[in-house]
Parts: structure tokens; C-alpha cells; sequence
């Protein structure tokens, strides 16, 4: 306790001088979370590298120093080289240069986590707002299966299934999508439950709504915040969930470039081209870390308890 | 008697991302040793707040910004926080709203009477279990012994909230906040424990500040009673006159406005308009856009207090102006 | 008697979930590409070997009845043979539990022991300048690859300083030094009992890496989880109740707040261990331990179906078994748990 002594701010009870006579600076709520983003330095840096590593994705071919090496062409004569002017990050065991494949890796990393999200959203949320709102038979049943799927670890689902179907990348997706959609049918059904009970709801039926409309009008917008933040946590999971099948060779196949995929090619090399591991693996932190922070940042914006 | 507890010009105000909430605006009451005092008002009105204030527990964002807060002569609000840690529960102590949220869950209720005893004196473990046994049935307890061994949750609210009075009383404060006591009960527990506490108070000569927005809790058992609008004080008196002879347009309201049997059969009389949203940004009298006998040096300036009597105190103009309606 | 109940009715809930995992699991045995009899006979074998090898193992009997076949059989602990090693799979798991094991329970040792006091701490900075580089800190945990963490320490602590072991569980040298007796197959114990301070020491430098390795998602979780409960723990009304009456700071975090804030963070400590089943496999690889997720890559490899089938079954009973426990604790600390 002692220690925070020393990172103590100002005391609680600071007085404030002010007009008080001044109406209050009125804020929307977008403007809050930009505002509340902007004053976090932490929060301002992982949008920033988000942003970034989508640029890489999408313009790949365009900022790569060396395109077609990225994409897989080899280029035997420059193998295990040190970062240097030529190749700012050394080049790997095929002679490729690492920067590219850094920024092609970017691709799978970005596209298959938003595709394997977004289909656990979509997924997971009617399922959850039906189990949630109707409870009896239906919610059993849907908890039943999503318990039984949540009782395998999801890496041992996703490995059982890419090995019955051959390793790929989109194998490896659809592995994780099977693993992923359980989580968002639990959160949703949570919400839905703890809102069905509030008082909006009941009196809302009591004038007659359709169950559809309560769900759709009264429910669903007030689950998408805790969506919202945990897909964006999740987005980091997913990332480190593909890196990690490929490391084992269960998701992108060589020659295309992926992060997860290059620290495996890397580890025989430890000891004399340490880069070739490394990089990737820092790219990989820095992405999850960044989602990982936006996700944060937002659960702080959305909780009306919690002031910054 | 000199007063125990005087609040002067207290301001408070939240920091909100929107912007600054001014909530009290300027309150000043005195209560002396031995009276229950009442602070009635509705949900909103800087009531709860300015109690928490007292024993400086206002959450983050929120700051008292002006004003003092006498305590046996003592400002408050210039005292250290270990200061304050040996007044809070042993000099003044507090009693909540909701019994159940304000008891640990994990904790036994018997332990929880220990820690406040350990925390205040010196008693040994003998010592302590007894007074607490001793005070648990001063506050009309049955089977203390197995309150005793229960969690919070066994309990009934109306026992909750006599355990909250046993942890209150057991150091032996010289003032204890009430914060509305009664709200969250059934109406015929409300009943009880008003007496309880105006037994506790005349047999120990201690003194209530009772927070409530039920006119008939005040009438129960307030010496005296003070009314809060929208972060202000309206109007303060001894309860029977303030119920009798109210000379604040919005205590007139208030009363006009219970619906009493003997008005059985005409139409409710509610007070038009709703309480501003940002009462620290008006200029003049913070009830003015619902006033029934506004006129038009009422929007220019704040009133300041007014003597109908000594101890009759009204903001209104139409006090000093000696036209008032009652 | 109310938590006897409650356990009897969460044991038998999770037989069930059991039972449905053998289905699913029996399940993908079947759907399996290729002939699991023509596997077990190897890549030469003729058709009237693999006609006969089916009749033998029942291959052509109703689905139903093979299910029966395949149910007794687990209920005998007989979850077949690995086609690599041909010894019974049962046999391969249990004699690589003890290492395994061992990694899991030090990480989880080392995550608890860092992770609560991290995010008790973490909370109080709230607001304060501090808090930036205390919740960067934890976030960094759940954020690093763990494969590539292992490789990381294995360069810097292994390669670059060469303080510590890359690989493996003990020094190979050790078997003919200082054997470690093998009482209970956790060579931490085991060496200790025994005396054996030059293999202990061995023993836990080997460790070290891979279960910090393991433990640093964990860390970060468990930090967050304490983090974020212990601060809606001290919004909370008894909490104010407690400052009210002058209770010290101290008594209210470590006690009157931490108590409550451990119940969740419970079902995340059960939460993380689950993960470190599969965080061991990573783990394992990297640091060649020979524990049950080496064998499980293996297996992968090989493609080696009953040791696939038995380990995924294996895992994920005790998986469940752990959730299990989580959910018992949970409701024998927390008394308002309703055991309904």
C-alpha cells in the first residue's frame, strides 16, 4: 500500500474552482468516446496501429519494399540475412524479405479474425436473445449445446476439425467459428435475461408489444455494448487463436505469408537469424495489444459507474 | 444548547463528462444535541448528498466545493482523513436507505459489529461480544444469538436495518444521519423503527439528522424540519409549524398535494413543471418556473433567508415583502 | 444438507455433458476418412486382411451397437491402442500425466500468486498517473503469443545469458548424478522427499521457463478479472458502509472487498487452468517437455486416431471435472449462492 503512496494523484477531494454559474458543455456520446479516446495516450496509440495495420493489409502490394517475396517468391541468394539498409528487418530462411512479409501477414491476421467474429456475432446473438428472452425448453436446449461446445478446449475442437479437413486457412476459420459463436450465445442470453426482468420490458407487454419487437427494439440495442467491446477484445483473441494454429501448422499454408506461420519456419533458425522469429511475434503482441487496449478503453466508456 | 452540528453556505458540486452539476447550492442548517432534525425533499433534491457530505463520503466526481461543516464547534472539512476515520461511526454515525446492499454478504452480521467495536475501542473480545449483545437488544432484536451467527441475507429487512442501528449506536455517537431509514420497509416496520429511534435518542440524548422525502415521517418524529429544493434550503421551522403555517410556496405544494382522505373525492393538486436539470445556472429563485405567486423580481435574483419568527426561516420574497398567502 | 444436494445434482449434470462428449467424440472416430482398420494394419495390407480386421473390431455392426461397444469400453478405461506406439492409450496418458501435471500446477501457482495481489494493486491506482503503466502491464499478459514468449525467453535467458535451461525436464546427465526416485512422478516432490538437493535445483531451473512461459496469460487475466471485480466490488454500498464507520483501509480492500471480489475471479482461475491445458501444448513444443501435449502434437502428426479420440475425451472430462470444482468451491465460499 505503501508504494501507492508514491503514484498518488491529487487527493479525492480536490477543490475546484470554477464559474459554476456556466451551463454545462454539452457532449454527445460520440463525441465522449472520442474525447475520453484522445485523452488516453495509450488508447490513442493502439487506434493508431490498428488503423495501420489495416492500411498494410489492404495496400500490401503497394507499401511492400519487396511485393512479390511477400506474396512467397523466393530469392535464394539473400537467405537468413541481418537487418541491413537493403532489408530493414533481415530476411528469412528462403532469402524473403521479412518487411514484406511482415506486411502481407497482416492479411490473413485481419481478414480471418473479422470474418470469424463477425460470424459468432451474427450466430451467437439470436440464439443468445432467444434462450435469454423465452427461457423453458428452448433456453435448455440452446444452453445444453452451447455448454456441450464450450466443454472442449477450443483449440482441440479446431485442431480435431482441421485435421478431418485438411489444413488451411479457411479450415482453420471455419474451426474457429465452431469455437467462437458458444461465447456471444452466452453473453447475450445474460443480457437478455437481466433485461427481460426490468420493468421497460413488462410494460411493454403490457400494452401488447409482439415478443419480436420487444427483442428487436427494446432488447437487442441495449446488448450491443457489451458486444461491441467484447468483439473487439476478441478480434486480438482470434488473431492470436490463427497465429497460433499456423504455428502448428494448422492454418495458413506456405508459401503465403502469416505471422504465426513464421515463427514456426523461424525456430530452427533461433540461434543464428533470431529476427526471423522475432518480428513476427512482436507484430503479433503489438495488433492483440492494441484491440486488446481499444476494448478496454471502450468498457470504461460504456460502464456509467466508472469515471475516468 | 448550543448546536452539535452546523452547516454553513454549503456548496457541492459533480464534475460530469457533460459538464459541472451544481447539486447543493448554498444549504445551511444547525442542529442542536438531543433534537431530531428532518431534511425532507424529493428524489434528486441534494438531500442524500448533503448527508454524505457530513462525514466528507462523497464519491468521485463529486466535491464540496464551498462552506463549512461544524461539528461540536469543529469545521469538518479542515480535518485530515485519519481525523475523520476516528469521528465516522464513533462520534457520528450513519444508517443507509437500503439495509440489505449496506451489510457486508460474506460477513457475518455478529463479526461485522466486531470490526466497528475493534476499530473504536479498546474492548477485548468478552468485552465486546457483550456490548454488542447489549446493544443488539436495545434496538428490539429477538434470538440475538442467532443474529448474531447470520449473514445479512438471512435476515428480514426490518432486522437488517436494527443491525444497522446496533452498529450505529455501539460506539456511542453524539450524532447519527439517517439517510431514509424507512423507505425500503413495509409501512408497518416504517413505524417501528421511527420510535426506535426516537426512544434511542431521548434515552441517550442523542442527536438525529433524518433524511426523508415523507412529509409523514417528518410530522412522526422531527423536532425540527428543514425543506430541500432543487439543492436549496426553502424553508426550515420546527416540524408542527412547518406542517401548520408553511410559508414556502413549495411546501405549500407539498401539502396540498398529499392526498389525504378528507380531500376524498376532488382532484389531486400536483405541482405543475418539472425540477430544473441545472439548477447551479439560474439566476434568480430556483423554484420560480413553477411557482403559482411568481412575479417578476423572482427570475432577477436568489432570495435570501427570512424571518417569519426566530426560528421560522423562509427563501422566498413574499415573506419579506410580508404577502405571503397562508 | 442444501450443498450436498447441489453437488449430487452437478455431478450428475456433468456425467451428462460427459456422455455427450463420448457421442461427439464416437461421432468423429466414424466420420474419420480413412478405415481405421486398414490404419491399424498398415499401408500394406490386402483387402481380405482388412475385411477380416473389420469384422474382428466390429466395424461393420449397427452404429448403435458400436456405440454401445465404444461406451463399455471407456467405462472399462479401455479407450483403444495409439496405432504409433501400439501400447494402449490409457497408458500413454497416464504415464505422461505426472509431467504435464507438474508444469500446470507450478504456472497456476506462480499465475495466482502474482495475478490477485497484481489486480488488487492495479485497482487502488485507479485514476491515479500510475494505473497506465500497471494496466498496460496486465494487458500485456493476455496479449503475448505464448508459443512466441517461450521461444523470446528461451533466447534471452537460454542463448544470449545462459542462465537457464533451454529444453526438457531435467539435465540428461542427471540419471546417472543424482537420480530422482520416482514416488509420485513430480520430480519436485519427489527429489525433495528424498533429499536429492542436486536434482531439486535441476529440476526447478528446468521449470522455470516453461512455466512462466505458461503463466503469463493467466497472469494477465487473473489480474484483469481481480481488477475489474474488486472495483465494482468498492462501488458497492457495504463498502461505503465500512468507510462510514471508519473501518481501515486496509481491513476493507484485503478483506471486506477482496472476499467478495474472489468469487468470480474463482470461475476464472478454473477459467485459465482449462486454457492452460491447451497453453501446456504450445509450451511443451517449444520446451520439448515430455508431457501429455507433446504427445497429443505427436499424435496430430502421426494422425494416430485412438490416441486423438482418448486424448480429446481425456482432456475434455477433465476440463469439466475442473469446472466442476470451480463451481463447488464457489458454492461452498459464497453464502448467498442459491443451491437451487
Amino acid at each position: 500500500m505503501s508504494l501507492s503512496k508514491l503514484f498518488l494523484g491529487k487527493s479525492a477531494e480536490k477543490l475546484p474552482d470554477g464559474d459554476f454559474d456556466s451551463p454545462p458543455p454539452d457532449r454527445s456520446g460520440w463525441q465522449h468516446t472520442l474525447y475520453v479516446i484522445q485523452r488516453d495516450v495509450l488508447a490513442l496509440f493502439s487506434v493508431g496501429w490498428i488503423l495501420f495495420i489495416i492500411f498494410c493489409a489492404v495496400f500490401a502490394p503497394i507499401i511492400s519494399p519487396y511485393p512479390e517475396q511477400g506474396q512467397g517468391r523466393n530469392n535464394a541468394d539473400d537467405r537468413l540475412l541481418e537487418p541491413s539498409t537493403t532489408y530493414l528487418l533481415g530476411t528469412d530462411n528462403l532469402g524473403r524479405d521479412m518487411v514484406s512479409r511482415l506486411i502481407y501477414g497482416t492479411r490473413p491476421a485481419i481478414m480471418a479474425s473479422l470474418i470469424v467474429v463477425s460470424a459468432a456475432v451474427m450466430i451467437g446473438t439470436p440464439l443468445g436473445a432467444i434462450a435469454g428472452y423465452y427461457g423453458g425448453w428452448l433456453d435448455e436446449l440452446i444452453m445444453r449445446t452451447t455448454d456441450l461446445f464450450l466443454a472442449f478446449p477450443s483449440l482441440l475442437l479446431a485442431m480435431a476439425i482441421v485435421s478431418l479437413a485438411g489444413p488451411s486457412l479457411i479450415n482453420a476459420v471455419i474451426a474457429l467459428v465452431v469455437s467462437w459463436w458458444p461465447w456471444y450465445t452466452r453473453l447475450v442470453r445474460s443480457t437478455t435475461r437481466s433485461l427481460r426482468e426490468q420493468y421497460f420490458v413488462e410494460a411493454a407487454r403490457s400494452i401488447g408489444v409482439s415478443d419480436a419487437v420487444i427483442i428487436r427494439r427494446h432488447i437487442l440495442p441495449n446488448t450491443i455494448t457489451p458486444i461491441i467491446v467484447q468483439a473487439t477484445i476478441d478480434i486480438g483473441t482470434v488473431i492470436l487463436a490463427t497465429t497460433s494454429l499456423a504455428f502448428l501448422g494448422l492454418g495458413t499454408q506456405p508459401p503465403n505469408a502469416d505471422w504465426g506461420l513464421m515463427i514456426e519456419e523461424g525456430r530452427q533458425f533461433l540461434r543464428q537469424a533470431w529476427w526471423y522469429s522475432m518480428f513476427p511475434g512482436i507484430a503479433i503482441f503489438l495488433t492483440v495489444l492494441a484491440f486488446n487496449l481499444v476494448g478496454d478503453t471502450l468498457r470504461d466508456i460504456f460502464d456509467p459507474k466508472q469515471y475516468r | 444548547m448550543s448546536a452539535l452540528l452546523e452547516v454553513e453556505n454549503l456548496h457541492i458540486a459533480f464534475d460530469t463528462p457533460r459538464g459541472t452539476l451544481q447539486v447543493v447550492n448554498d444549504v445551511s442548517f444547525s442542529i442542536a444535541a438531543g433534537e431530531i432534525f428532518g431534511l425532507v425533499g424529493e428524489s434528486g433534491c441534494g438531500k442524500s448528498v448533503t448527508c454524505l457530505s457530513i462525514l466528507r463520503l462523497i464519491p468521485k466526481p463529486g466535491a464540496i466545493t464551498k462552506g463549512q461543516i461544524k461539528f461540536q464547534g469543529d469545521d469538518l472539512l479542515k480535518k485530515s482523513n485519519r481525523a475523520m476515520r476516528r469521528i465516522r461511526g464513533n462520534d457520528i454515525a450513519m444508517i443507509f436507505q437500503d439495509p440489505f446492499t449496506s451489510l457486508n454478504p460474506v460477513f457475518k452480521v455478529g463479526q461485522q459489529l466486531l470490526n466497528v467495536l475493534k476499530q473504536h475501542t479498546d474492548l477485548n473480545k468478552q468485552a465486546a461480544t457483550a456490548r454488542i449483545l447489549d446493544v443488539l437488544d436495545s434496538v428490539g432484536l429477538p434470538d440475538i444469538e442467532r443474529v448474531i451467527k447470520s449473514y445479512p441475507h438471512e435476515l428480514s429487512g426490518g432486522q437488517q436495518q436494527r443491525v444497522m442501528i446496533a452498529m450505529a449506536l455501539i460506539s456511542e455517537p453524539r450524532l447519527i444521519v439517517a439517510d431514509e431509514p424507512t423507505t425500503a420497509l413495509d409501512v408497518t416496520i416504517q413505524a417501528q423503527i421511527l420510535h426506535l429511534l426516537r426512544e434511542l435518542c431521548d434515552a441517550h440524548g442523542i442527536s438525529v439528522l433524518l433524511i426523508t422525502h415523507d412529509l409523514g415521517v417528518v410530522s412522526e418524529v422531527c423536532d425540527r424540519s428543514a425543506v430541500l429544493y432543487a439543492g436549496k434550503v426553502v424553508e426550515t421551522a420546527p416540524t408542527q409549524v412547518l406542517l401548520a403555517n408553511p410559508q414556502h410556496p413549495y411546501t405549500q405544494g407539498l401539502l396540498a398535494a398529499l392526498p389525504i382522505s378528507s380531500k376524498r373525492g376532488t382532484q389531486l393538486q400536483a405541482i405543475e413543471g418539472t425540477v430544473p436539470a441545472n439548477p447551479g445556472s439560474i439566476k434568480g429563485c430556483v423554484f420560480a418556473s413553477r411557482c403559482p405567486q411568481v412575479h417578476e423580481r423572482c427570475y432577477d435574483a436568489q432570495p435570501a433567508h427570512y424571518a417569519v419568527n426566530p426560528e421560522h426561516q423562509t427563501a422566498c420574497y413574499l415573506v419579506e415583502e410580508g404577502v405571503s398567502d397562508a | 444438507m442444501q450443498k450436498l444436494e447441489y453437488t449430487i445434482r452437478r455431478l450428475f449434470l456433468s456425467l451428462v455433458v460427459l456422455l455427450g462428449m463420448t457421442v461427439v467424440t464416437f461421432t468423429l472416430t466414424r466420420i474419420v476418412p480413412s478405415n481405421p482398420a486398414a490404419l491399424y494394419l498398415g499401408a500394406r495390407a490386402r483387402p481380405e486382411q482388412v475385411e477380416a480386421a473389420n469384422e474382428e473390431l466390429g466395424l461393420n455392426d449397427p452404429i448403435p451397437q458400436q456405440y454401445a461397444r465404444y461406451l463399455g469400453d471407456l467405462l472399462q478405461g479401455d479407450l483403444g491402442d495409439s496405432l504409433a506406439t501400439r501400447r494402449p492409450v490409457t497408458t500413454e496418458i497416464s504415464s505422461r500425466l505426472a509431467a504435464t501435471g507438474e508444469l500446470l500446477l507450478v504456472s497456476l501457482i506462480i499465475a495466482v500468486s502474482i495475478g490477485i495481489p497484481l489486480g488488487v494493486f492495479s485497482a487502488q491506482l485507479h485514476g491515479k498517473p500510475a494505473d497506465i503503466f500497471v494496466r498496460a502491464f496486465s494487458i500485456i499478459g493476455v496479449s503475448l503469443p505464448q508459443f512466441w514468449l517461450g521461444l523470446l525467453l528461451q533466447l534471452i535467458f537460454g542463448l544470449w545469458l545462459g542462465l537457464l535451461p533451454l529444453a526438457s525436464r531435467v539435465d540428461s546427465t542427471l540419471r546417472f548424478n543424482s537420480p530422482i526416485e520416482d514416488i509420485t512422478g513430480f520430480f519436485l516432490i519427489d527429489s525433495l522427499v528424498t533429499g536429492n538437493w542436486v536434482a531439486f535445483q535441476d529440476v526447478a531451473l528446468h521449470l522455470i521457463l516453461p512455466a512462466v512461459t505458461l503463466a503469463a496469460y493467466p497472469i494477465g487475466l487473473i489480474a484483469r478479472m481481480t481488477r475489474a471485480t474488486m472495483l465494482e466490488v468498492m462501488q458497492q454500498n457495504y463498502i461505503r458502509t465500512a468507510q462510514a464507520y471508519g473501518l481501515g483501509q486496509r481491513l476493507i480492500v484485503y478483506r471486506y472487498a477482496l472476499k467478495n471480489a474472489i468469487i468470480p475471479t474463482l470461475t476464472v482461475i478454473g477459467l485459465t487452468f482449462a486454457y492452460s491445458l491447451t497453453g501446456a501444448f504450445y509450451v511443451e513444443i517449444i520446451f520439448n517437455w515430455p508431457g501429455l501435449g507433446l504427445f497429443t502434437a505427436r499424435s496430430f502428426l502421426n494422425l494416430d486416431f485412438p490416441a486423438i479420440m482418448g486424448i480429446t475425451l481425456f482432456g475434455a472430462s477433465g476440463y469439466i471435472l475442473i469446472n466442476l470444482l470451480i463451481d463447488l468451491l464457489q458454492a461452498y465460499i459464497d453464502p448467498r449462492v442459491s443451491l437451487s
